[in-house]
């Protein structure tokens, strides 16, 4: 029954409790996830037959496409992360993955904590995927609007105009509590440059920025540089114009054309964000295929693809799409990550905790900065050379790999932390 | 962001091309004349004849060569899709070169990236147009866009600038992501043609027509939809610009039609139509 539905569909969904995870992946299925599999979290430290399978998940165990979904979860080739959340919603995962060994078309995902348990999704093929992905993610809007920061833009440049458009949500709340409506709203440079250390610290996903940061996986590793050409960006891009207070004299910012039409549309049509990642398993390791965010509104879905060159330098191209043209870009992001096109070269991906250099310490706050920061990217404070002081870092018992502050387990291998 | 200005090759100078374009006149008189007197001679004289035909011949080819590699490629545009930015040739001494030949264009293929799509422009005059004996099509003195082209939603276009001698050049490329290989595009500037590929990745040449609905000088309002950026003149690091306010390429002065020029003399090559559907009519004007 369920896969005469799925055959209609395209897309079979099922849940499985933690406790009967191991059971079925490990004993019934008999399946070693690896390292990279999406399953090895939530399997750390199953040993095999130390669990039952429940008479609940004794239908899914029989079940062919659960096999079929689970066997692409245990041995993926191309894994893509997702991290939804941003606006009014909750953060959550899920990871989809390919795997050419198990079925060159199909694609599984796994949301690891669904409802208390594991959701697992099976789709025929990659269009079924993305086509559920941008029900998920996705505006329908079909109209085209303009993209007030085309390509290619410095993401510390990209900050910026992300905390202006978060800036005229402010101004707009502001008002409302003021019971001062205003034609043309403003804000000081001192309050946006205080309001962008806190957005950057807060991790608060109901605004934009913070909700790029910190959804995008792997973003907050990238080294952001400290150059007068990045707020200037607010003025050549229209969003925030240099003025003087009438009467005082004191200098602040105006919205320009940008960060109104921007403003607005994300003030009143922005609900949720997502952020993502492709990496794929090549013969050299796990390498990044695409990295992007996108933020639908009423009027267009806005997408972020990064690029960081070998320099260390991330480069963003925003898009301003409708419906059609995000489904196409998705199916050739992710056609091109299965065919192993445009992998980004040098280092593995993001995260392999052996590879990273020790992080260094804000003085601010006593976060994690990567090395060679100029600024800290939890705090915002500004770092020199003599203050991020490398601090020491925990590894891992079993494979050595870097752990995490107050990691039980290590990402890596699994293994307990002691 | 870094400057981009720099043209990708060393070009010919003013010197060299003045040379080259002179002996290129010569070359083809020189090969009118051989041609005439082949076809007026006997079979006695025609071995000799033809082999004097077939090296005036070969020295325009050599000379066409010579003026082709010697032509600026410069990074005129950027795509907004991908952020590329987008070489091409253009002869930007003046308007008496062969890149400006309608009728036979001397220019290289191009190096374009898989988003390019079209390009169309426009032409200030900023001095007399020079003596040339071929048809030159500058398009309009005030840049415009092609609404056909815009109206499809996989489509958008960048305007730029660029000097053309004591003129002002303003080319527009388009752009497409993916391609819509079903539509007709819009003649390359300069030119009676534009060269394509299929589907199938077979080039093909095709043309469209000078007629009044292919041209719209209203761009901010194509600005306003998304549809067309610009690129500030003088712009060295080619940054793509979503702004109505400011632009430098609304209501500029200048001719609005299709520019042609022929011996010094300006005249327009729009075709008349009577209204939607009726068939273009009329032509070039005075020779």
């Amino acid at each position: 029954m369920a896969t005469e539905t799925a055959e209609r569909t395209g897309v079979f969904s099922f849940q499985v409790s933690r406790a009967d995870l191991g059971p079925l992946v490990v004993d019934r299925l008999g399946l070693a996830p690896g390292e990279f599999s999406p399953l090895a979290p939530p399997l750390a430290g199953y040993a095999k037959g130390s669990g039952r399978l429940s008479a609940e998940a004794e239908p899914i165990a029989q079940e062919a496409l659960a096999a079929k979904a689970l066997r692409i979860l245990a041995d993926p080739s191309v894994r893509l992360l997702n991290q939804t959340g941003g606006g009014a919603l909750a953060i959550s995962q899920f990871t989809a993955c390919h795997s050419h060994r198990v079925d060159p078309r199909a694609v599984a995902a796994i949301h690891p904590s669904f409802e208390g348990a594991c959701l697992v999704q099976w789709f025929e093929d990659m269009a079924a995927y993305v086509a559920w992905w941008l029900i998920l993610n996705a505006t329908s809007t079909r109209a085209a609007v303009a993209n007030y920061a085309p390509p290619p833009i410095r993401l510390e440049a990209l900050v910026y105009l992300l905390h202006a458009v978060d800036a005229f949500r402010r101004r707009a709340y502001r008002s409302l509590l003021d019971y001062a409506p205003t034609e043309r709203p403003a804000i000081a440079p001192a309050e946006f440059a205080e309001s962008m250390q806190a957005a950057v610290r807060s991790r608060d996903m109901r605004w934009l920025l913070p909700a790029l940061l910190n959804l995008t996986p792997n973003l907050a590793s990238v080294t952001l540089e400290d150059r007068p050409e990045f707020p200037q960006a607010l003025e050549q891009y229209g969003f925030l114009v240099p003025a003087r207070e009438r009467g005082t004299g004191e200098p602040l910012f105006v919205f320009g054309e940008a960060g109104l039409v921007m403003g607005v549309e994300f003030y009143r049509t922005w609900i949720q964000s997502v952020g993502f990642e492709a990496t794929v398993r090549t013969p050299a390791g796990w390498r990044v295929a695409h990295r992007g965010f996108l933020a639908p509104t009423g009027l267009a879905n806005h997408l972020f693809l990064f690029e960081t060159d070998s320099a260390g330098a991330c480069t963003v191209n925003h898009q301003a799409m409708g419906r059609d043209a995000l489904d196409m870009k998705m199916m050739r992001l992710i056609g091109d990550a299965v065919e192993g096109k445009g992998l980004s070269a040098g280092a593995a991906a993001a995260p392999a905790p052996a590879a990273r250099k020790a992080a260094a310490r804000c003085p601010s706050c006593g976060g994690e900065v990567p090395e060679g920061s100029a600024f800290c990217n939890q705090c915002g404070a500004r770092l020199s050379a003599r203050q991020a002081a490398p601090a020491p870092t925990p590894t891992c018992k079993q494979c050595g790999a870097a752990l995490a502050k107050g990691a039980k387990f290590c990402t890596h291998c699994g293994a307990r932390s002691s | 962001m870094a400057s981009v200005r720099e043209a990708s090759r060393a070009a010919f100078s003013a010197a060299e091309r003045r040379r080259i374009l002179k002996d290129l006149a010569d070359a083809r008189r020189e090969m009118a004349k051989a041609a005439d007197a082949f076809n007026r001679t006997g079979p006695a004289e025609a071995p000799r004849l033809a082999a004097a035909l077939d090296a005036s011949r070969q020295r325009t080819l050599d000379l066409c060569q010579a003026y082709e590699a010697g032509l600026p490629v410069l990074p005129l545009s950027r795509c907004p899709f991908t952020g590329r930015v987008v070489r091409h040739s253009l002869d930007t001494f003046d308007i008496d070169g062969p890149w400006w030949d309608s009728e036979r264009p001397v220019r290289p293929i191009e190096d374009l990236p898989a988003t390019f799509f079209a390009l169309s422009g426009a032409l200030r005059l900023g001095a007399d147009p020079p003596d040339v004996p071929f048809l030159c099509r500058p398009g309009p003195e005030v840049p415009f866009v092609v609404p056909r082209l815009l109206a499809e939603p996989d489509v958008r276009a960048v305007v730029s600038s660029v000097a053309v001698g004591p003129h002002r050049g303003f080319p527009v490329f388009y752009f497409a992501e993916p391609t819509p290989h079903e539509i007709l595009r819009v003649d390359t500037w300069g030119l009676t043609q534009y060269v394509a590929e299929d589907p199938y990745g077979a080039g093909y040449v095709s043309r469209s027509y000078d007629v009044p609905v292919e041209f719209d000088y209203d761009l901010a309002r194509w600005i306003r939809r998304g549809k067309l950026l610009w690129i500030a003149p003088d712009d060295g690091t080619l940054r793509l610009r979503s702004l109505v306010e400011g632009c430098p390429y609304l209501d500029l002065p200048g001719r609005r039609y299709p520019l042609g020029i022929r011996h010094g003399e300006v005249f327009s090559v729009l075709i008349a139509t009577d209204g939607p559907g009726a068939a273009p009519k009329g032509g070039a004007g005075p020779r």
